[in-house]
């Protein structure tokens, strides 16, 4: 696996996803970035208050570096269609994220894509 | 004017009125107790016991967990972060010596627990949801109906996590619990009879029965584990 | 059913029925309606949303409600901003500050504390509104929150502050007017920040618009906060196709605040 990071500059981010959107422990993410990662789901914590995927990515040195991902609560998730059993360890999924603002192998979650092609979460087009 | 024509002109509305009396009895019959309001444990226990007093028919996995838990919650010492937190869950809940208040509808029945603020939403005439459908809680997912003067209520769907009394009776997450509620004489106490069923930990079903006391002029206290950290 | 046996029994007693046999058998309809009534999703105003003896006469607003679009900050309903007190200002300023730098402070409900209201009024998960003959029950997915309404009761002479604090109600009309005291000053008013302090007193008035839905109007009277009372709005969806989830935030709470009080990332 390859660490593919594309960074695209948001002229706005709209948190329009109709859910709890716009919370608190939001800020610490930079909201006019995005990375998107490509990895292994490590584990998919599904609990409230918020979900949790943890990525395994390996970088173009071979490093393995395991990635936070912050999600909205479970409970607007199911709502919109996600289960406990959505990502599951093992599989192999391309992750769209707002990364930390610290820098740190962290972000919250805007949308997963699966091996299949299968969407997850937020449909975001890059010329918004 | 004799006794017949008089019959004779009240018979339109004597006609209309019994063909309806097949609803009145219907209707009675079918219409359940009110078991709304605040009630409370008649006599808190930690540890639960069956019908006969004893601890349930275990399996040997059961008896394993049931060793384990016993040791570590002999040996627990009070933890600082908030998962000391995560609620009691069902059944625990319905053992817990502090007030509930039950709301009754047609529709639903829900139990507000003063203990943790826990809530039981219990869907009435409904099936039961597929274990594959449902996502794992504390609280489980239940159904119930009404058969005559008993509540029977179904749940399934419970966290690994939880323990089915304080001193650590475990269960599998296969676990289906079964309640019959009812009044009992005089209407001041209402009786759970609670049914497990968990095979892996359990050689055979087996029941327990917790009554608690009318208390109507009791409202619940607002409890915040977090300011006032209580296993109960 | 055995109706003629009944039928004969009545005839020879020579029973004796008036039009009140109308009103009664209008009645064992309705009661027997309630009694076969299918379990599908409800319509509002439906009796077997509510305990059976809640007079009919008493607007039917129990059911299963959910907010139209969440907004975290909660301000006045004609667009102005809250009035704050000094103090309650530059609190809400340095909050706007931290979040912008990154390091948003310590919310209560991020420490998974309960919201509060009226916060839990604009809290984007459902609510169930169960009326019965003495109380007006509010349930919230929220942190298995709930509040009790006592209809037609006064506040108790001594309160023991709490996060949800206490509430009274009556129905003038069409309108459920809520008045609730007995607050603990460590809650926010909403997510955005404005605070309040322990004098707070909250009226709501609720009632059901054209459409169906629930306005839920709310007044903030807390001169230890703000320079003068003030009311926001929220409008309240029927959602008969909701289910309550579990909402148990203390499991797994990865954002706990610091001992400095700023939010984490784990």
């Amino acid at each position: 696996m390859k660490l593919r990071t594309i960074f695209l500059p948001l002229l706005l981010s709209t948190l329009a996803s109709g859910g709890a959107t716009a919370h608190h422990a939001f800020s610490m993410f930079d909201q006019k970035q995005q990375v998107l990662l490509e990895g292994e789901i490590k584990e998919f914590q599904w609990a409230n208050p918020h979900v949790w995927v943890q990525l395994l990515v390996t970088g173009s040195d071979g490093k393995v570096v395991e990635w936070s991902i912050e999600g909205s609560s479970p409970n607007g998730l199911r709502r919109q269609g996600w289960s406990s059993k959505s990502l599951l360890p093992g599989m192999k999924v391309k992750l769209l994220a707002n990364p930390l603002k610290s820098g740190e192998a962290g972000g919250s979650l805007i949308n997963v894509t699966l091996e299949d092609g299968t969407l997850l979460g937020r449909r975001v087009d890059p010329n918004d | 004017m004799n006794y017949f024509a008089r019959l004779c002109r009240r018979a339109p509305a004597l006609l209309f009125a019994t063909s309806l009396l097949p609803l009145l009895t219907f209707a009675a019959d079918d219409l359940p107790p009110d078991i709304g309001g605040t009630w409370q444990v008649s006599s808190y226990v930690k540890g639960v016991r069956d019908l006969q007093g004893q601890l349930p028919p275990f399996t040997t996995a059961g008896r394993q967990a049931y060793d384990s838990n016993l040791a570590e919650r002999r040996e627990m010492k009070p933890r600082s972060d908030m998962t000391r937190c995560v609620p009691s869950g069902t059944p625990r809940v319905m053992f817990a010596p502090l007030p509930m208040l039950i709301l009754q509808t047609a529709r639903k029945i829900t139990f507000i627990q003063e203990y943790h603020h826990q809530l039981r939403h219990i869907y009435l005439d409904e099936p039961l949801p597929a274990i594959d459908a449902i996502e794992l809680s504390f609280m489980g997912e239940s159904v119930g109906r009404w058969e005559g003067d008993t509540l029977v209520i179904d749940t399934i769907g419970l966290h690994r996590d939880t323990v089915l009394d304080r001193e650590g009776l475990p269960h599998t997450t296969d676990l289906r619990i079964s309640e019959r509620l009812r009044l009992l004489p005089g209407g001041k106490q209402l009786e759970d009879v609670i049914t497990f069923t968990d095979p892996a930990y359990y050689s055979a079903p087996w029941s327990t029965r917790v009554v608690y006391d009318a208390k109507p002029g009791v409202e619940l206290k607002e409890y915040n584990c977090l300011a006032v950290y209580e296993d109960l | 059913m055995p109706s003629t046996p009944v039928l004969s029994v009545i005839v020879a007693a020579g029973f004796r029925w008036r039009l009140t046999s109308l009103a009664l058998s209008s009645f064992l309809l309705g009661t027997s309606s309630m009694a076969l009534a299918v379990q599908d999703e409800a319509q509002p105003g439906d009796p077997g949303l509510r305990h059976r003896d809640v007079p009919a006469s008493v607007p039917n607003i129990s059911g299963m409600w959910q907010v139209r679009g969440y907004d975290r900050y909660i301000k006045p309903e004609d667009g102005s901003l809250p009035p704050w007190l000094p103090w309650n200002k530059e609190a809400f300023d340095a909050r706007a500050a931290a979040e912008a730098a990154g390091s948003p402070l310590y919310d209560p409900t991020a420490a998974c504390l309960p919201s509060g209201v009226p916060r839990i009024i604009a809290a984007p998960y459902p609510v169930e509104i169960v009326q019965t003959p003495d109380k007006t029950v509010f349930l919230y997915e929220t942190q298995h929150l709930f509040r009790v309404i006592h209809m037609n009761a006064e506040h108790p002479a001594t309160l023991e502050p709490s996060y949800m604090g206490h509430a009274v109600g009556r129905w003038e009309g069409d309108t459920l007017v809520i008045d609730s005291v007995g607050f603990v000053d460590s809650t926010q008013i909403d997510e955005q920040g404005s605070k309040h302090s322990a004098r707070m007193h909250v009226v709501e008035r609720i009632r059901k618009l054209e459409n169906g839905s629930l306005e839920v109007r709310f007044t903030i009277d807390d001169p230890g906060a703000f320079s003068q009372a003030w009311t926001a709005r929220r409008v309240w969806e029927w959602r008969p196709d909701v289910r309550f989830f579990e909402y148990v935030c203390e499991e797994n709470n990865r954002n706990a605040p610091d001992e400095n009080g700023v939010l984490r990332n784990f």
